[in-house]
């Protein structure tokens, strides 16, 4: 094997600026998920089919004939998206813990919110993939027209909210002795309002609701967004730093 | 390049290290070892900015931890037994992605080097979980040196190793260190270490009990003065 | 360090606030006899915290010398936080590197914790100590520092000898001094303690001819043991006199008890009141009468919900973990008192709208936040190491306290905006009534009864908590 000196040719290490520094490492730990996961597509795969047989199950379940649909389109899509997220929140994060790369992302000369923000932007990524693909299955199978502006605002706005604070207690959950079964638990109970105003905002958008009865939805959905974002940026340092 | 003081770690109300004192100079290769249980990889975290430490002083390449942790971490390489990388991103990529977080410039040339030093430049484009172990092992360390730290930690590196990957690792570790960094390494191989150290500290009970240097130690005792070191 | 055979013999010494004087002529003497000593008066400076100065400064020093005194073992059996410090730093080093000696000022007893010790008795008449009692004392550092490679000058019996020694010793010491500066964990100025000293024993000396007193029963040849090694007798029922300061240590404060009787009789008054003095509501008869609990029952939910929030939020700040027993005492108290609303308000809900359970805002919110607490125990009990679990329930407990608002909040727009389906869920609607004169003396007084009861049952879980953390530690010292 070769061991020839090893020197740092026309390298240089820079010391991490602030701003710049800060975005490359969210973006730095983005692009590895993404890569990482347009790769093996387990990820994907996984949360998309588990989102299918869910949406099947609700069909038999609901009975889902013209009238009920009306009703309940909204409340399916996002009992769905909030199943389907769970389960990406969990490997996301569990890939992070398995090998160690958690230790490894830590030893970064980083700021850990450039952590925290990069996994969001992968999560949601996630996220949001699959509910692109949902959104046309849905109206295939119960010709719902899905393509509406608004409503896909509201999954947006949801899908922050539920990611930011499904993030952070991702990363507590991977750390406990129960690991994956916990998430749901932590998620839901403090994830209810952001369901709540999702499913009433996307109802409003389907049935033609006039704007003013879904504008405190909407920004229901905005303030839970900022508050989770700005706390879990706080206190991300505590979750994974010893 | 390493000053710790008085150093106190204590988990709840466990107390694992009890006011260890150890000084490493530039160039220096110190095995830590000890038994089971002796608060080593505790100590090696501590050092690496991973836990913080209840009591003390910590200098690490002339900075502070915790308080100056990012400077610090700028200029450390850690190998723990655990890969600390990606499964399905290709060796190159997982360096690439370090490269980034560590912010280096120009850092393809600087991948290609590394990947040629550690040995897999024909596997550059290989998936890392196809990867055996040893050659995980040598991808790791490859990860460590990619922004030439000053200070390496090694934590327990030859665990789940065979004995071809182990001798690999040899020449590995031994270029690493020959470049003049300054390296700590636990493990529970003494052999090894006796081959690869210039210093040896024992870490018995929280503390620092003994340290010999290679000159201070005859040959092949490093055994009965880990022993003797163990049973005071 | 401990290779310099010329640098002298460091000692901590340990006193009460109040035994100021007399340490301070301790301290004067020690240093008169070459010994490094760490004295809180010289070595502390102001905006110093002792409370991470202490631990350092005793991890640093050969052997502890701990005053005894009536006032450093207080009349409950607590040790003056300052001495309790030291203990505790003591106990960090590795065994057989701790050497304390416990020296009685004055005729006391010798608390608990420094019980496998032999103590010097050094007993001060208000100017001088007892002459042979403090070469013990002095010979026994000897041997400390024989032990460590660290040099004591041999006890001085007259003024002359003391004051020819003196600068040769003030070298050593300054160097010694100078030495722990560039270690830069002390202080980064000291004062020059020379001419002090100088003074204090020509006076010392003039005044040793007065009569001193000396109560010696025990043999002083000072051993370091180990705190393993001692006998476990101590914990036997028929040495419960000698244990007397440790028990009251941990015995209920008067005041707890107290307020226990208290809380019980108002409970009692407060029944009273709710079942039989409040007249009889015209509509919903009898069942109206759950309503004081049920509002003084979630009033107290919320404030350990309050509670628990803050301490989350100091505790994450701090990382002082009494306030994650704080935390943790909070949760439980308001879990079962949300708990008991929710029964309560079914129990109302039964008569009065025909059903067990109305998704009245308030009532779901409670029932979410008693699963957020669930969800906060499953998450503590996963994890094994104390610290992250304190760290991970306060994160917790912050994101359901921001949570829990915003719940309340969508759920009453739910139900505002949301048509009314089946009959009216709201319970303003046919729920309301007015309050006559007995019922809001009912109602207030239900309020102030569990507000005390929320502070006396807060108080002994905080207490309890605080017990469990000593157990805990005493089994990790019994299995060390």
């Amino acid at each position: 094997m070769d061991s020839r000196p090893l020197t740092v040719s026309s390298t240089t290490v820079r010391r991490p600026s602030s701003t710049v520094g800060f975005v490359r490492a969210v973006g730095a730990v983005a692009w590895k998920d993404l890569t990482a996961e347009y790769r093996s597509r387990e990820l994907f795969s996984s949360m998309l089919v588990f989102s299918l047989l869910v949406i099947l199950i609700f069909n038999f379940a609901l009975e889902l004939d013209i009238k009920t649909r009306q009703s309940v389109t909204s409340g399916v899509l996002w009992v769905t998206f909030a199943f389907a997220g769970t389960l990406g929140l969990n490997r996301s994060m569990a890939v992070e813990k398995d090998r160690g790369c958690l230790d490894g992302l830590l030893l970064a000369p980083v700021d850990r919110a450039a952590i925290y923000f990069g996994k969001v932007i992968s999560n949601l990524a996630f996220m949001l993939i699959v509910e692109i693909v949902i959104l046309p299955v849905y109206s295939f199978l119960y010709s719902v027209n899905l393509f509406n502006p608004g409503l896909l605002m509201v999954i947006l706005l949801g899908s922050i909210g539920y990611i930011a604070v499904g993030t952070l207690l991702a990363s507590m959950a991977v750390q406990t002795r129960t690991r994956d079964v916990l998430l749901p638990i932590l998620l839901f109970p403090v994830a209810i309002p952001v369901l709540i105003a999702a499913v009433k905002a996307s109802g409003g958008y389907l049935n033609g609701d006039e704007f003013s009865m879904i504008l405190p939805w909407i920004n229901l959905l905005i303030v839970y967004d900022i508050i989770f974002v700005a706390i879990a940026f706080m206190v991300f340092d505590y979750v994974v730093e010893e | 390049m390493i000053e710790v003081k008085k150093l106190v770690k204590r988990f709840g109300m466990k107390t694992v290290l009890r006011g260890v004192d150890f000084d490493v100079q530039p160039g220096e290769f110190v095995a830590l070892l000890g038994p089971n249980g002796a608060g080593k990889t505790t100590f090696l975290r501590i050092l690496a900015s991973l836990s913080r430490p209840s009591l003390g002083e910590i200098r690490v390449a002339g900075y502070r931890l915790p308080s100056e942790a990012a400077a610090v971490r700028a200029r450390l390489g850690v190998v723990s037994h655990l890969p600390l990388l990606y499964g399905d991103l290709t060796a190159e990529e997982n360096l690439r992605f370090f490269a980034r977080m560590y912010g280096i410039t120009n850092y393809e040339l600087r991948i290609t080097e590394v990947l040629e030093m550690v040995g897999l430049s024909a596997r550059r484009h290989d998936l890392v979980r196809t990867f055996s172990r040893g050659m995980q092992q040598r991808l790791a360390i490859g990860r460590a040196v990619l922004h030439d730290p000053d200070v390496m930690l090694f934590d327990e590196p030859y665990t789940g190793l065979d004995q071809d990957a182990s001798s690999m690792l040899d020449d590995v570790l031994r270029s690493v260190a020959a470049q003049g960094r300054t390296v700590v390494m636990t493990s529970h191989d003494l052999v090894r270490a006796e081959d690869l150290a210039t210093r040896f500290d024992i870490l018995s009970r929280g503390v620092i009990a003994a340290s010999v240097t290679r000159k201070g130690l005859s040959r092949s005792n490093l055994l009965s003065f880990y022993k003797q070191a163990l049973a005071n | 360090m401990i290779n310099n055979p010329n640098r002298p013999l460091r000692v901590f010494l340990c006193h009460a606030s109040n035994d100021k004087p007399i340490a301070r002529a301790l301290y004067k003497r020690l240093i008169a006899n070459g010994i490094d000593v760490w004295f809180d008066e010289e070595k502390l400076l102001p905006g110093q915290y002792w409370r991470d100065e202490i631990p350092r400064a005793v991890l640093d020093s050969d052997a502890v010398v701990i005053c005894l005194s009536k006032n450093s073992v207080s009349k409950e059996g607590y040790l003056q936080k300052e001495i309790k410090a030291a203990l505790d730093a003591a106990d960090e080093k590795p065994e057989n590197t701790i050497y304390l000696i416990p020296v009685k000022l004055e005729e006391c007893e010798v608390p608990y914790r420094l019980r496998s010790w032999q103590w010097v008795n050094l007993f001060f008449d208000g100017n001088n100590f007892d002459e042979s009692s403090y070469s013990k004392l002095l010979r026994s550092l000897e041997t400390r520092a024989k032990a460590v490679g660290a040099a004591v000058s041999v006890a001085v019996q007259n003024t002359s000898v003391n004051e020819i020694k003196k600068p040769d010793e003030n070298k050593t010491l300054n160097e010694d001094l100078s030495l722990n500066m560039k270690q830069a964990i002390l202080q980064p100025e000291m004062k020059e303690p020379t001419p002090k000293i100088y003074e204090h024993n020509k006076r010392l000396t003039q005044n040793r001819e007065k009569e001193v007193n000396l109560i010696s029963q025990k043999p002083q040849n000072i051993v370091s043991k180990n705190i393993a090694t001692k006998p476990t007798g101590q914990f036997s029922p028929q040495n419960k006199t000698s244990d007397k300061v440790e028990d009251k240590r941990d015995s209920k404060p008067t005041t707890l008890k107290v307020l226990d009787i208290v809380s019980v009789l108002l409970l009692a008054v407060s029944t009273y009141l709710a079942l039989i003095y409040a007249p009889e509501e015209a509509t919903m008869g009898q069942v109206q009468r759950v309503f004081y609990f049920h509002i003084a029952t979630a009033w107290v939910g919320m404030l350990g919900f309050l509670a628990a929030a803050v301490a989350g939020i100091v505790y994450l700040r701090t990382q002082n973990p009494k306030w994650d027993i704080i935390e943790v005492a909070a949760v439980e108290i308001s879990l079962v008192f949300f708990f008991i609303t929710i029964v309560l308000g079914s129990i109302w809900a039964r008569p009065v709208w025909n059903t067990w359970w109305t998704w009245d805002p308030r009532l779901t919110t409670a029932a979410i936040t008693e699963l957020i607490y669930i969800a906060y125990f499953m998450l503590r009990e996963g994890i094994e190491d104390p610290d992250r679990r304190a760290r991970f329930g306060a994160v917790y407990a912050l994101v359901g306290s921001l949570s829990v608002p915003i719940t309340f909040f969508s759920i009453r727009l739910f139900r505002t905006i949301h048509p009314v389906v089946i009959g009216s869920a709201d319970p303003s609607a046919t729920g309301t009534f007015d309050m006559t004169g007995g019922m809001q003396v009912a109602f207030f007084f239900a309020l102030f009864a569990f507000t005390v009861i929320f502070i006396d049952l807060f108080w002994n879980r905080i207490r309890m908590g605080n017990l469990a953390a000593k157990v805990e530690q005493l089994k990790l010292k019994v299995m060390r």
